[in-house]
């Protein structure tokens, strides 16, 4: 409604409460795209001396605009009904529908289910196990607070997961020395060339524990900058598809292809002391 | 044969298999002939096997446990 009637103070933080409340990109983009249209008629008209006939989009209706193929359709009236709950199929469909009725038990199965995907989502923009654990207990919380508002438009589990992501992006807001997430530095990033240029033992993964090496990934992820840990736990650690990270980070394909070439050649640059044959004897 | 420079300018697509197989040949041949770029290839993807399969981030069950603990324990306190 504050996109249709009061567009010009429509910004970043309200994108960033519908994102909260369940609504994919596509649509807040097809909103904004319909709204930004609507407008340029109206001012097309005003120039023409004729009086602006074209009332602002408070509400968008299901099937009168179409541009993604998902099934939760937009932002609408129409849409707002227990309807919604079905258009996207959720194996937590029923224990949703138990928790946004109030059963707190149900609630708790929910977030058992998906801790793991959570906690994974808060370390890779914080960078930090205690943060991210301080930051779990808060997203957690934010999480029961506006799940009446969730409408089954994504899954829950991808609903979870940008709730933790908001929280984290405001905990990192937070910090004093706010790190980059955006895409400054893009070209800088083409010059980054390796230094370490020793060769590897053969298989490296044996020269330690499981722990061990466990371990020694983690420090090394969360020593990268922001930008290129999202990518990477997103690619390496999540193992979605290049693709599925660009749309989970909004950001372009080739954009995410150069920070995690740029990752993992931090990541080797980090490893390489612990696994290059020369020097293997003296680390141990 | 290619250079050093154009073989790092593939080498992301080059890692996540995405070249045609006539790119790919050329990769190859530089490789099995730059000891450099071998070098960085070879840790590289030792490099993301290590990292594929670490299995890291997974929060330990205890902890996970105490955190859930903590929510639910304040969803029930403010519900009364």
């Amino acid at each position: 409604m504050k996109l249709g009637a009061r567009f010009s103070e429509f910004f970043r933080d309200d994108v960033a409460k519908l994102r909260t409340l369940g609504f994919t990109e596509e649509q807040i983009l097809e909103c904004e795209a319909v709204t930004a249209l609507n407008n340029f008629a109206n001012i097309l008209q005003m120039g023409l001396g004729v009086e602006p006939e074209f009332e602002p989009p408070v509400a968008f209706e299901q099937n009168k605009v179409h541009l993604s193929s998902v099934a939760g359709r937009p932002i609408g009236r129409a849409s707002m009904g227990a309807q919604s709950m079905t258009a996207i199929e959720d194996p937590d469909a029923r224990l949703v529908a138990k928790a946004q009725a109030g059963d707190l038990q149900a609630f708790e199965e929910l977030v058992r289910r998906h801790s793991r995907v959570v906690y994974r989502a808060l370390a890779a923009i914080l960078g930090n196990a205690d943060d991210s654990q301080d930051a779990m207990q808060d997203a957690l919380l934010s999480a029961f607070q506006y799940l009446a508002g969730f409408q089954g438009r994504s899954k829950f589990s991808t609903w979870l997961v940008s709730i933790a992501r908001n929280t984290a992006l405001q905990r990192l807001r937070n910090r004093k020395n706010e790190e980059s997430l955006d895409e400054r530095g893009f070209e800088e990033d083409r010059e980054f060339r390796p230094r370490q240029v020793r060769a590897w033992q053969d298989s490296p993964e044996q020269l330690y524990s499981k722990s061990e090496i466990r371990q020694l990934v983690e420090r090394g992820i969360m020593a990268l900058p922001a930008k290129y840990r999202m990518v990477v736990m997103l690619r390496d650690i999540e193992q979605l598809s290049t693709d599925e990270v660009a749309r989970q980070l909004g950001l372009s394909v080739p954009a995410v292809k150069v920070r995690l070439l740029r990752a993992r050649l931090m990541l080797r640059e980090f490893l390489s002391p612990h696994f290059a044959a020369s020097t293997t004897e003296a680390d141990h | 044969m290619i250079t050093c420079d154009e073989f790092f300018a593939e080498l992301g697509d080059y890692l996540e298999d995405r070249l045609s197989p006539e790119v790919r040949k050329e990769l190859e041949l530089h490789v099995s002939q730059c000891r450099a770029c071998y070098v960085l290839y070879d840790s590289a993807c030792k490099t993301i096997k290590i990292v594929t399969d670490s299995g890291s981030f997974d929060l330990p069950e205890s902890v996970s446990d105490s955190i859930i603990e903590r929510v639910m324990a304040k969803l029930r306190t403010d519900r009364r």
